[in-house]
């Protein structure tokens, strides 16, 4: 039996958060038009809202071939694979780029066969391609399989239909958190970027960035493995949070460049909050499995103030120029 | 001019080990450094594929009951949805097998209704007319990555406002810098009149072409800066900064008026309407009250415009 025509069925059930529309005879008691648990921080789901992502026909075939991206700073991102060859690298101009320490410019390729398979093949890479952990040279790919390319970058590869798709995509492009750090992500710090800029002048305000990278981590990569470098980039983000007001914006700019973005603060004084940030990340010591680590951070700050052109783009760029005079002065010291 | 100041190192020799500045939450560094075991695909869940909270992942455990029972392990508030609609089985064996409960409106996976049948990962399910799941057995790093994606999504679908749980995180931050700065907050909560009623009249689908239409003519009147945000079904939010109560009054009118001049065509109808708007803001309350108290004020004033006849605004300053 087939599924019911959907759309007739959902009038009969459209029923939209409980009516406030209550006509009460008399001077009314003040009553709330919020649903009881709207107090709830969660998500209660309100009652019977209508579908809001289009309905699919019953019949869906799971005929988009996707690769999503498990790890790394843009993790979540979703590339379907539509061209009879998609070559996965570091390179600007691949289709599916994944930068990140130790890939090839062109790493391998997921070559779609005419009968519609999937053939992954390494193109000579110098750190290798694996299949579900084990080294290939040239794979035939299944559904839910994970593809790691070099040292770190793990992504799936999935059959799914288009309403999956979708979703995927949805979730993507609508998460503003790093999936690493739990920081925002770097497209949140644009949008919100834009709109902090847009108010500091509306209003006259003071607007503040501190940009941070942190010395010589491509080294602890290198000698300790990812896995540690990634533990450093949690532990810094986390001590980074606990120092930051609520209002601050903290985000993760690139590898291990990080932003905060502070509001309403003289510019002498945001000075002194980056050095109080430096002096604690340079007392963290981050406890790795058989070894304790330390890292310092160079930094940069700038104030809408100083801008010439008032832009989110010009106010990291100021702050940008100063971190990379912090790294060419020594490192582990703030340029404001 | 930029200048570069090296601040004195704090006895760079000795370790403070015991400062509080080193991590100081013994669990976190253990959750930080758990690195969970690669590809051990034994984590079951299902995911919401359809409706506001879609992408939405619940883990399956031994039984799981789906439906809108409060108790349900897998509650899932939809009209449609009987209050115990199906459940999912966990065998000994390892097998997962899902089952209708004698619901309403059925259980399906792919094209069929079925009664009992065992799931197999990828295996799309649909409860009542309109609700899908996904079945699948993942490891714990995808779970997890959907997990976070979902948890740090912050649009709502339909209308490409702020979502309700990113406006509850940035009221708190919003209300912290407005009292820290002395500076003005304000909120206006609408909503529009007699939705349930343009649903069932001309069905969902339009329902739905009015919160968008709604959504995008509000999105373009208000400022960059202000936080636009779907608190409820058809209920919104604008978090306006730095704004006197008067300016925020006019604004709200604002929007009223021209929400009431629009037209919307949708499915071969034509529908006209109308918000009710309650308007607070911060420094009427106590200097303890934060979001929630706020948000509790302008849907006060939010009910007494209803009640006074809706398609107007209410607030503490009567509108010019």
């Amino acid at each position: 039996m087939a599924a019911p025509n959907r759309s007739v069925m959902g009038k009969n059930t459209s029923e939209t958060v409980e009516s406030v529309d209550v006509k009460a005879p008399g001077p009314p008691p003040p009553r709330s038009s919020l649903p009881p648990d709207w107090l709830d921080e969660d998500i209660a789901t309100s009652p019977a809202t209508e579908n809001q992502i289009s309905i699919a026909p019953p019949f869906v075939a799971k005929d988009r071939a996707l690769l999503t991206m498990l790890n790394g700073l843009n993790a979540g991102q979703v590339f379907r694979l539509e061209m009879p060859e998609t070559i996965l690298g570091r390179a600007k101009d691949v289709a599916v780029r994944v930068d990140d320490v130790g890939i090839s410019r062109n790493h391998a390729r997921i070559v779609r066969t005419e009968d519609g398979r999937f053939v992954l093949e390494d193109l000579s890479s110098t750190n290798g391609v694996f299949v579900n952990g084990k080294k290939v040279v040239r794979a035939e790919l299944a559904s839910a399989d994970r593809v790691q390319i070099g040292p770190s970058a793990i992504l799936r590869f999935a059959l799914l239909d288009a309403e999956e798709e979708e979703l995927a995509r949805r979730l993507y492009e609508s998460s503003t958190r790093d999936a690493l750090t739990r920081a925002f992500n770097r497209k949140y710090l644009a949008e919100r970027l834009t709109s902090e800029v847009a108010y500091a002048q509306r209003h006259k305000t003071r607007l503040s960035v501190i940009m941070f990278d942190l010395d010589y981590f491509k080294r602890v990569n290198d000698t300790r493995g990812h896995m540690a470098g990634d533990v450093v980039l949690r532990v810094v983000a986390l001590q980074v949070t606990r120092l930051i007001r609520t209002e601050d914006v903290f985000a993760r700019y690139g590898g291990e460049e990080f932003v905060v973005v502070v509001r309403g603060i003289a510019h002498g004084n945001v000075a002194l909050f980056a050095e109080r940030v430096r002096k604690s990340i340079e007392q963290l010591v981050i406890p790795l499995e058989d070894f304790k680590l330390r890292v310092t951070a160079s930094f940069g700050v700038s104030s809408l103030a100083e801008c010439t052109e008032k832009s989110a783009d010009a106010l990291l760029k100021i702050t940008d120029e100063r971190m990379y005079k912090s790294k060419v002065g020594g490192r582990n010291r703030v340029t404001s | 001019m930029a200048q570069t100041v090296r601040f004195p190192q704090v006895t760079p020799s000795a370790p403070p080990a015991t400062s509080e500045n080193v991590l100081a939450d013994q669990r976190e560094t253990e959750k930080l450094l758990s690195i969970p075991a690669p590809f051990a695909r034994d984590h079951a869940s299902l995911t919401l594929l359809t409706g506001p909270n879609a992408g939405q992942i619940f883990p399956l455990d031994v039984e799981n009951v789906i439906g809108r029972d409060f108790d349900a392990q897998i509650r899932i508030d939809d009209g449609s949805l009987s209050r115990a609609h199906a459940r999912v089985i966990r065998h000994a064996n390892g097998k997962f097998v899902l089952e209708d409960l004698d619901s309403t409106n059925g259980t399906f996976i792919g094209n069929d209704r079925i009664k009992q049948r065992e799931l197999v990962s990828g295996d799309r399910i649909q409860l009542g007319p309109k609700l899908t799941l996904r079945f699948a057995i993942t490891d714990e790093a995808e779970e997890m990555l959907q997990r976070q994606l979902f948890e740090s999504s912050t649009r709502d679908h339909l209308t490409r406002a702020y979502n309700r749980r990113y406006l509850m995180s940035r009221i708190a931050a919003e209300v912290a810098h407005a009292r820290r700065h002395g500076t003005e907050l304000g909120l206006l909560l609408f909503d529009i009149d007699q939705f349930k009623l343009t649903n069932d009249t001309h069905g969902h689908l339009v329902g739905d072409a009015v919160l968008r239409a709604v959504g995008d003519r509000v999105s373009a009147l208000i400022r960059i800066e202000d936080v636009f945000a779907r608190f409820g079904g058809e209920e919104f939010v604008v978090l306006i900064r730095d704004t006197p109560p008067r300016d925020a009054v006019q604004l709200a009118e604002r929007l009223r008026i021209s929400v009431a001049s629009m037209t919307v065509r949708a499915e071969g109808a034509v529908v006209q309407v109308t918000i009710s708007l309650g308007v607070g803001s911060l420094e009427e309350l106590t200097p303890e009250a934060g979001g929630k108290e706020l948000i509790a004020l302008a849907d006060v004033r939010l009910y007494r415009a209803k009640e006074e006849g809706r398609n107007r605004t209410c607030a503490a300053t009567p509108p010019e």
